[in-house]
């Protein structure tokens, strides 16, 4: 079988000015103006960063905490432009890094789907067609003529993960969704997504469970300090994984 | 992002424009009792302040005071919640910015616009007011739509590079209350043109664009006289003001997301 790539990213790196993580003020802008520098310090999220992901993969990445896994979603999804090398992906790229976050508080749950699926950049008369899909999956039922805002946390991340699983990119990505509402909903989520891995969806999937990506995934890229430690199939890669945490 | 394509990102993503004015609208006025009678309560109650003052205490201002100033308030309110709403549109929305790729630039723009359509319904009452006052209503009353879009011209064009101000020098927003209250008083709302100027400050008067701008809506609305010539100074400044806010956000919109 003839498999064409999907994502190939050459290189990559991605810098941050650690100046900015801190709120400017204007003594610290004078400073830094006055003494050219002063307190700017680069820090490489990533950095030299390359992988081929072939269509229909499903890949898992994994590292520990600060790792870089988060950055490289952005990366994909084209929320951070890299600052060196090339990525280059082929199809429409479905971010479900927290979905959530899209949401208005006080519009219902109705209107927020239109809303999160208008930010990913659909069309409304495409989302008319994914509504119903959306709206049964969550199992929200009249709360989703209710504010968003009256919403518990397990149903917000419900409604946010039944747009995103439902809204069918020819890439997804996943941040940690797995984990979401009651063991029914996650049991249901699961099937939906060994769904999705038959019909051939190119999946980026980042989770802490590392028994979630072995579960799931057929090739995995461990991520160590912003750099790729090893990548491969899932299964060698997860071991050298464990093995490097117990030397640590 | 280029001047050429702006109008037609936007228009693409009018359906996200929507839902963004829709929600913040809703997040405004839903959780009060009032509600969006608030878009016309506040220039109101704001009238009735200085009303009290300039009126009451000072005896200045002349019969048709209020509607003057209720006049000028309505469009300045306008201006200035657009801007200080700009102003965080981007820096509040990180989160978002962070889990979803899409054209930043809908966030001042949906601002602005949710504060034209407060301006709407400001203008609704505006008309009562006319009558009760026994003005006489002339064909200039026409030229509003003209003088709207030069203002929305020139909101937008400062939101651009104040939404991206928000973003890489915090402090702004502090700073852009004074500004505003200065201009405020630099701009003819509670006087007219002319009347107690210093001669001194008079070219400043005459740079600003707003100045030309409220002394056409009041001359529309209440004399009943055609608009200043000076407008066309406004839209000069606004076209300036949209180029430099264009040209900002292209260069600066890759780097958002990391910075936010």
């Amino acid at each position: 079988m003839f498999e064409e790539d999907c994502i190939i990213a050459k290189n990559i790196g991605i810098s941050f000015n650690l100046k900015h993580e801190k709120r400017n003020t204007i003594k610290k802008a004078i400073r830094s103006a006055l003494f050219k520098g002063a307190g700017k310090e680069k820090f490489w999220a990533l950095r030299g960063v390359s992988f081929t992901i072939k269509k229909g993969e499903i890949v898992g990445i994994i590292g520990r905490n600060g790792s870089g896994k988060s950055t490289l979603l952005r990366v994909i999804a084209d929320i951070y432009a890299p600052d060196e090398g090339v990525i280059d992906v082929k199809g429409k790229v479905s971010t479900l890094l927290s979905l959530t976050a899209g949401f208005a508080p006080e519009l219902s749950g109705y209107d927020n789907v239109y809303l999160s699926g208008l930010l990913l950049g659909m069309k409304k008369e495409d989302i008319d067609n994914i509504i119903g899909k959306v709206t049964d999956f969550s199992e929200l039922g009249n709360f989703l003529d209710v504010p968003v805002k009256k919403y518990s946390s397990g149903m917000v991340a419900r409604l946010g993960f039944s747009i995103a699983i439902n809204i069918e990119q020819d890439i997804m990505l996943i941040d940690e969704a797995l984990a979401v509402g009651d063991n029914l909903f996650r049991k249901k989520c699961e099937e939906k997504m060994e769904m999705l891995k038959k019909e051939d969806k190119t999946i980026v999937v980042v989770s802490h469970s590392v028994e979630t990506i072995k579960n799931f995934c057929n090739k995995a890229i461990w991520l160590d300090r912003g750099q790729v430690k090893y990548q491969g199939l899932v299964a060698e890669t997860v071991e050298k994984y464990f093995s490097f945490l117990k030397k640590a | 992002m280029s001047a050429k394509n702006l109008p037609k990102q936007l228009w693409c993503h009018r359906e996200l424009i929507r839902f963004l004015v829709y929600g913040d609208f809703k997040s405004i006025y839903k959780t009060k009792t009032f509600g969006f009678i608030w878009s016309v309560l506040d220039p109101l109650l704001m009238m009735g302040v200085y009303f009290l003052l300039v009126s009451v205490i000072f005896k200045r201002g002349g019969p048709y005071f209020p509607l003057l100033l209720f006049c000028a308030l309505l469009f300045w309110k306008c201006f200035t919640s657009s801007l200080s709403d700009s102003v965080t549109s981007i820096s509040g929305r990180a989160q978002l910015i962070k889990a979803i790729n899409f054209p930043k630039v809908v966030l001042p723009f949906s601002k602005v616009l949710l504060n034209f359509l407060e301006l709407g319904f400001g203008l609704l009452v505006i008309i009562p007011f006319l009558f009760l006052f026994r003005v006489n209503i002339t064909w200039n009353i026409l030229w509003l739509p003209f003088l709207l879009l030069v203002q929305f011209l020139f909101t937008f064009g400062l939101a651009l590079s104040f939404s991206l101000t928000g973003v890489y020098f915090r402090d702004f927003q502090n700073i852009l209350q004074y500004f505003l209250r200065i201009w405020f008083y630099l701009s003819p709302v509670l006087y007219s043109a002319g009347e107690r100027f210093p001669k001194s400050l008079k070219p400043l008067y005459m740079l600003n664009p707003f100045s030309s701008l409220l002394e056409s809506y009041k001359n529309i609305f209440v004399w009943g006289r055609g608009i200043s010539a000076f407008v066309l100074w406004a839209v000069f400044v606004s076209m300036a003001a949209l180029f430099i806010g264009i040209k900002m956000f292209r260069h600066y919109e890759e780097k958002i997301a990391k910075d936010v």
